[in-house]
């Protein structure tokens, strides 16, 4: 076949598909939009189930929430000096936030069972880690090798990069921990009543962010960041969702705004 | 080469680039684009009595002025409105009659707006009987009048009476209370106000404008944005609120794009480059007959909007000319003024259609900053410098210390409300700053002559003058 065939068979194909473009451009370009209030979710229900979407038991109470909102702050480098020097080198990084980094000169070995409890025993150890009391252990963020401790400020659980306590764990001992910390949050002038645990999964589910043959695993609820200006960071209610893909067992962590009701994309 | 062999070519490559132009409009047509986006529009659900409540906020006064020992403030507070408080302090008050309206000479009108121990509210509009004795009171005046306007409420603590006064044609209306009210709530109002500014009021043309002193400051604040999208809009407008699918042809026309249904008989366009829209139904009765029901279906068509967000609002004008009440947000006090709209809601019915003008840009909540106050200039200096840079006094029909929307610069999620002057020329405002930099021009804002305006002023009022 020589190459001015080929040309004619392209020129001959392009102008059909022009033709078809052309076509479609000037039919009535048409927008369907579904408004969905929160309470018909009988046919979202309905579809995930046809999807094979499995969901775990979801509540659907609301509750009153509002923004929070801290500043930045130097609590850990105000304070590292208190933490035992003779098993731990310290560092500490500030950009808009201080992490600390800990690496333990002599790593803990940790006993095969009650992992947790024993990470707990340490961390609440004021010479192990600062405000160690402040924070809690969330087994759905952490890994096998991972710990994830998030922070509680001023009775609200922050799930946030900025308030967060990592504990590495390699060969059953512990070998290091990675620490941010807020300070403390004042709530802002816009308490409402925010979204369910089951409308946050149905908003993730109409925005595609579960897609077809999957499993919820977890949903919590937390603050995390949404902005900073002027200085102050701004932190807002959210549902953290826990999406397994049922085929390749990998597990994403999605989350909606529960004000705004939107999904927040990773930042 | 040969010359077929060219020829063909080129019509290759034209074919090809076709369908990459059409592949890319087609991609970018706004009815793609909104399929992609996926807010969804939440009815916000208000039970009667919020609404009824949020309606009386609305149509509140701009202003709480309150005149002691010779001198008069503006009495502000960032948590809520010291109109409010008032008007809920007096709800229970009840009206027996108001008396004729009597037109006053310069000098007892002076000692009316200079009333010792007074406390005066102020529309920045004119507000009609009928609409204040429904929002004010449970129980609706005794001996009802023929309805009038009036844009000033006087209430006398001395002598414990009331006034209704029109600052356009300086007549005045005693109003006769039902009983022997007590009028602590009015002071233990002005008692929590916040914020003071003290003012003496100056006549320019028709209206009392606050000439503020300049010994004060006022605070900045930074707000998150409540960002909505046509989506939104289409389905809280155009919907019929039942929440069903529903289809709308999306059309780009120049830097707009045009949703319409209903065979055209309704239309929302949005500006692409900000977030002024513009909705317009053309298969609607006409206008109301009474200024009561044109400003209530007004606040109806703006609650349609479904904005989250709407504490704040508040009635600012009724322009009988075309028909159009205008809505705007307010902050400690004072106004938000954007030729965006923003923070703004502009309805318009005449018999033509029913307009609502609006931005997707709204305020949610304020965030605690760390930004000073900003120290205003007086009145006085802001006048003059407009005067030096060649408008004609004239042309000017208002100067309002108001709050400038103006973006942040850390992030897009919020804007900065940055207290400001406004002049209003020619029906448009301006922010000063913009006239004395130089970014708005002032050729053609003198375009009313000095003979058409009245420059009439009351006794207190000083010359306008550069020198002052």
């Amino acid at each position: 076949m020589d190459f001015r065939r080929i040309e004619w068979i392209f020129l001959v194909a392009f102008i059909a598909l022009d033709i078809f473009l052309g076509w479609s451009m000037t039919q009535s370009q048409r927008v369907y939009l579904t408004a969905t209030a929160t309470s018909e979710s009988s046919q979202t229900a309905a579809d995930i189930k046809h999807d094979s979407i499995s969901l775990p038991a979801l509540s659907d109470k609301t509750s009153d929430a509002s923004y929070v909102a801290g500043q930045n702050n130097n609590a850990l480098s105000q304070n590292y000096a208190k933490l035992s020097k003779t098993n731990l080198r310290i560092s500490l990084a500030t950009d808009d936030n201080q992490t600390l980094t800990a690496r333990l000169t002599t790593p803990l070995q940790l006993g095969k069972k009650n992992v947790v409890k024993q990470l707990e025993t340490y961390v609440h150890d004021s010479g192990n880690v600062l405000f160690g009391s402040h924070y809690s252990y969330m087994k759905d963020l952490g890994s096998d090798t991972r710990y994830v401790f998030v922070e509680k400020v001023n009775g609200r659980t922050m799930i946030d990069e900025r308030a967060m306590l990592t504990l590495t764990v390699k060969d059953d001992a512990l070998t290091m921990y990675q620490q941010t910390y807020i300070d403390q949050v004042q709530a802002m002038d816009n308490e409402q009543s925010i979204m369910s645990a089951r409308d946050a999964v149905y908003t993730l589910y109409r925005a595609n962010e579960i897609v077809d043959n999957s499993r919820v695993l977890w949903v919590r609820k937390g603050y995390t960041w949404l902005l900073t200006a002027k200085g102050s960071q701004v932190y807002t209610p959210a549902w953290f969702i826990g999406v397994e893909s049922k085929s390749s067992k990998s597990v994403s962590i999605k989350r909606v705004n529960a004000i705004t009701q939107t999904v927040m994309k990773a930042h | 080469m040969k010359f077929r062999d060219i020829v063909l070519r080129l019509f290759l490559i034209a074919a090809v680039v076709i369908s990459l132009v059409c592949t890319w409009y087609i991609w970018f047509n706004p009815a793609h684009l909104d399929r992609k986006t996926t807010t969804g529009s939440t009815a916000v659900k208000t039970s009667k009595t919020t609404t009824a409540e949020h309606e009386k906020n609305v149509f509140e006064p701009l202003n709480v002025y309150y005149q002691q020992n010779g001198s008069k403030s503006l009495v502000a507070r960032s948590d809520g409105r010291v109109a409010t408080r008032i008007r809920r302090g007096i709800a229970s008050w009840r009206i027996n009659s108001v008396g004729a309206s009597r037109k006053l000479s310069l000098e007892n009108y002076d000692k009316i707006l200079t009333l010792d121990d007074s406390v005066q509210m102020t529309y920045w509009g004119e507000m009609n009987w009928r609409t204040f004795d429904q929002m004010y009171f449970k129980k609706a005046a005794i001996k009802q009048p023929k309805d009038f306007k009036f844009n000033r409420i006087v209430f006398n603590l001395r002598t414990q009476k009331m006034l209704l006064v029109n600052d356009a044609t300086r007549t005045m209306r005693r109003v006769k209370l039902h009983k022997k009210y007590a009028f602590t709530p009015i002071t233990g109002a002005i008692s929590k106000a916040k914020s003071s500014y003290p003012l003496v009021e100056k006549r320019i043309g028709t209206r009392e404008v606050a000439f503020y002193d300049g010994s004060f400051a006022v605070k900045q604040y930074t707000y998150i944005l409540d960002k909505q999208g046509a989506n939104h809009y289409i389905n809280a407008l155009m919907s019929g609120g039942n929440n069903a699918p529903s289809s709308v042809d999306a059309k780009q026309l120049g830097n707009q794009t045009v949703y319409t249904m209903n065979d055209n008989n309704q239309r929302l366009a949005v500006d692409r480059n900000d977030s002024m829209m513009e909705y317009e139904n053309f298969a609607t009765d006409g206008p109301a007959k009474t200024t009561t029901k044109v400003l209530s279906a007004a606040y109806s068509d703006m609650t349609r909007l479904n904005i989250k967000e709407m504490r704040g609002m508040s009635y600012y004008n009724y322009d009988q000319t075309d028909g159009s009440v205008m809505f705007r947000m307010v902050v400690n006090g004072l106004p938000i003024i954007s030729d965006l709209l923003s923070g703004s809601v502009e309805v318009t019915h005449t018999n033509a259609s029913k307009r609502i003008a609006f931005s997707g840009d709204n305020l949610s909540v304020a965030i605690p900053t760390s930004t000073t106050t900003v120290k205003m200039p007086s009145s006085q200096t802001v006048l003059n410098e407009l005067l030096a840079k060649g408008i004609k006094m004239s042309s000017i029909t208002d100067l309002q210390l108001a709050y400038a929307w103006t973006k942040d610069s850390d992030s897009n999620q919020v804007v900065d409300l940055v207290p400001t002057y406004f002049v209003q020329v020619n029906d448009e405002y301006y922010n000063y700053q913009d006239i004395i930099d130089g970014s708005v021009s002032t050729a053609g804002m003198n375009t009313k002559s000095d003979a058409s305006v009245n420059t009439e002023t009351t006794g207190t009022n000083a010359e306008f003058s550069v020198n002052n």
